[in-house]
Order: structure tokens, then C-alpha cells, then sequence
């Protein structure tokens, strides 16, 4: 640890930067997937995916260049009913013996303030791969005194068809719409 | 269920009525469709979420007269869920919730000041670790209703609260005081 921040600083030091890019990697118990539903028109029920693994390539000059690659165990899915999280597990939702990772691989960065950007990428879950923008938020880079690194942040929105992924049982009394929130705090 | 609703529509028969037989419904809390979701900020990064469930309470809803309505409501503590077991193991402890002395949070309404045709703010007096406090809650009346046949109403609410006020003030303000409530509830007849 001590060992890596010396020679961060000593890059830091060179004239010019040694690498065009960091490799930040999420950190799990901080980066969730939230998901909300309508259910007959009555609520907006939230469960949650968890399990992040991945990285976001951080270019030095160009975040436009920056490369988001993460995948969800849809084996952490929660909604606090763990009766229907074995339902929402089964071969009549996600299947998840079957299709045991979510995974969303970016492919265009469009900024759209000084913090804010537009992710456009491939999202796949229960097997099936679409494109989807998801509307990001950098909300920090600051050093984190708890682990003693320096940890980045992101918040990000977007809205799927769950019919589009092959998961639309009960449609339309539990709607297709998905909301998503998503945070995640990154490490190098 | 059923005879309760022949009873009813008998009644309403029986009287000829044009308006409600009832004037206030009492709806109790469907627990596997209630849930308060509870959002913090971490050092400023992103904004984890814990949830309880296993709602047990009630709903009395007066559409004649919606600010005589009113909500009672109790969550136990050991139902938390974030999703990091480690985690919903922390919140039992003595720095955090302190569950074995406080097993429960509740909220029992004091007031709702209705503002707008399916909205009000709904005051009560909310007990979390022992310690209660006066919050005020945006509801909405999301639908009055069926679900798979069954008479249900539904309500969406939102509501902040400072950790602190409550004695549970560990690691602030890295990890924020306030936290952001929403509220989801469906209730049966």
C-alpha cells in the first residue's frame, strides 16, 4: 500500500504521465444496483443487486475515453422477501443458475456538464444483451481515511424494459418499466 | 373478506345509497408490499440504501374527510436489509440500532395537513433506538384499488431525518446524518 501511493507520487513527479489511463475497480459493498417496479399500479417496490466486480479505465486527459466494464451477481439479489427473491432467482424471472452475471460494458462517453455524462453501453441480463445510456453523476474523487486510499464516486439513473430481456411474467400488472439507480465507489 | 364486502354492498343496498357506506376505512399494512428504504451518503460518494420490511400496522383512510385519516405503523429492527450481511449484522449493535434493547422503530400519525387532490403531509411522532421525534412525511395516495381481486390501497412516501436526533450519530458525518426516507405500502380491508 504505502509502496504503491510512493510510486503513484513518483509518477506523478514525471513530466509526463507514465500512463494514459488508471484502473479503477469497484468496490462491492458499495456499489448496488437498485431497481424499482411498479406493482398494479399501487407501488414502486426496490430490490437490489449487489456483488460488483470490474473497472473503470480512467483516462488521463479525455474521460470520453474512459471504459466502464462491471458485472452484478444476480445471485445477491435482494428485496427483503426471501421468499420472492428464490421466485425472482427462478427460470420464470432471471434464471440465474443459468445466467449467473448482469454485465454492462460501455461503449461512448458523452459528457453532458462538467460532471455529468452520458454512458451508452451494452447491458446483458437473463442472457440477452442490449444497448442502454445511463445518465452518470461524478460525485467525488477524495481520499477515503477509513481504508487509506483514494476512492472515486458515481451515482447514475436509468430506466429499462424488463420485456426487452426476455423478464416480462405478469406484465402488465407488474410493469416492464425499471427504474434503475445505481451507485458505486471505485479504488485503485 | 368476501362476506365483509356482501355486508357492505348490502348496506349500501339496503340504505339506497348515493355517497360510501363508509365514511373511514381501516386498511391493515400488507407486509411483503410495505417496505421503508433508507438512503445515507458515504464519505460523499454514493448513496447506500437499507430497507425494512415486516411492517405490522394500519391505515385508516377517511376520503370523506382525508385529514381525519390516519397511520400506525411498527417495523422490527432485526428485518434490516442492505444487502451486505455484515452489515444488517452492524445495524443490531449497540452503536447502531441497539435491537436487543429497541427491537422496533414505529410511527403513529398526529396530524395530516392534505395538499392536493391524492397528497398531504402526514406529521407523527417517529420512535427509532427509543427516542422519539416529531417528522413530517409527503404522502401520496398512489391508487384505491384491486390487486389480483383483492381491495388494496397503495401509498408512495418521502421524509428526512438527521440519524443523530435519534442517538445514533457513529461515524457522522462521514457516513451523513441525514438520511433519506421512501416509503412504500399497500393495505388490505
Amino acid at each position: 500500500m504505502w509502496k504503491s501511493i510512493a510510486f503513484v507520487i513518483g509518477l506523478s513527479l514525471a513530466t509526463t504521465p507514465a500512463f494514459a489511463a488508471d484502473t479503477l475497480k469497484f468496490e462491492p459493498d458499495h456499489t448496488y444496483v437498485l431497481f424499482r417496479y411498479n406493482h398494479f399500479g399501487m407501488t414502486q417496490p426496490p430490490g437490489k443487486i449487489m456483488g460488483a466486480t470490474g473497472t473503470v479505465l480512467l483516462d488521463s486527459g479525455d474521460p470520453t475515453k474512459d471504459i466502464v466494464d462491471i458485472t452484478l451477481d444476480m445471485n445477491s439479489l435482494t428485496t427483503g422477501l426471501p421468499d420472492f427473491d428464490t421466485q425472482l432467482k427462478g427460470t420464470a424471472y432471471f434464471d440465474v443458475a443459468q445466467f449467473p452475471k448482469a454485465t454492462f460494458k460501455s461503449t461512448k462517453i458523452e459528457m453532458t456538464g462538467d460532471t455529468t455524462a452520458n454512458v451508452t453501453g451494452d447491458l446483458t441480463i437473463h442472457g440477452v444483451t442490449k444497448s442502454v445510456v445511463l445518465a452518470v453523476t461524478f460525485t467525488k474523487k477524495a481520499f477515503n481515511p477509513a481504508i487509506f486510499k483514494t476512492g472515486y464516486g458515481f451515482t447514475a439513473t436509468t430506466h429499462i424494459g424488463r420485456g426487452d430481456f426476455g423478464v416480462s411474467k405478469y406484465e402488465p400488472f407488474i410493469g416492464d418499466d425499471i427504474q434503475l439507480e445505481i451507485g458505486a465507489e471505485l479504488y485503485p | 373478506m368476501i362476506r365483509s364486502f356482501l355486508a357492505a354492498a348490502t348496506v349500501a343496498l339496503a340504505l339506497g345509497a348515493t355517497a360510501p357506506a363508509f365514511a373511514a376505512d381501516t386498511y391493515k399494512l400488507e407486509p411483503s408490499h410495505t417496505s421503508v428504504t433508507f438512503q445515507w451518503t458515504h464519505f460523499g460518494f454514493s448513496h447506500p440504501s437499507g430497507k425494512f420490511m415486516n411492517a405490522e400496522g394500519s391505515v385508516t383512510l377517511d376520503q370523506a374527510a382525508p385529514a381525519k385519516s390516519s397511520v400506525n405503523v411498527s417495523f422490527a429492527i432485526a428485518g434490516v436489509n442492505t444487502g451486505v450481511p455484515a452489515l444488517d449484522k452492524e445495524f443490531q449493535e449497540a452503536n447502531w440500532f441497539d435491537a436487543a434493547k429497541y427491537p422496533n422503530a414505529t410511527f403513529k400519525s398526529t396530524k395530516v395537513d392534505v395538499t392536493g387532490k391524492d397528497t398531504a403531509k402526514v406529521t407523527g411522532d417517529l420512535t427509532i433506538h427509543g427516542v422519539t421525534k416529531p417528522v413530517t412525511l409527503d404522502v401520496k395516495l398512489n391508487q384505491v384499488g384491486k390487486e389480483m381481486g383483492k381491495d388494496t390501497v397503495g401509498f408512495t412516501a418521502t421524509g428526512k431525518i438527521n440519524r443523530s436526533d435519534f442517538g445514533i450519530g457513529a461515524y457522522v458525518p462521514a457516513v451523513s446524518d441525514q438520511i433519506d426516507l421512501s416509503i412504500e405500502a399497500e393495505a388490505h380491508p
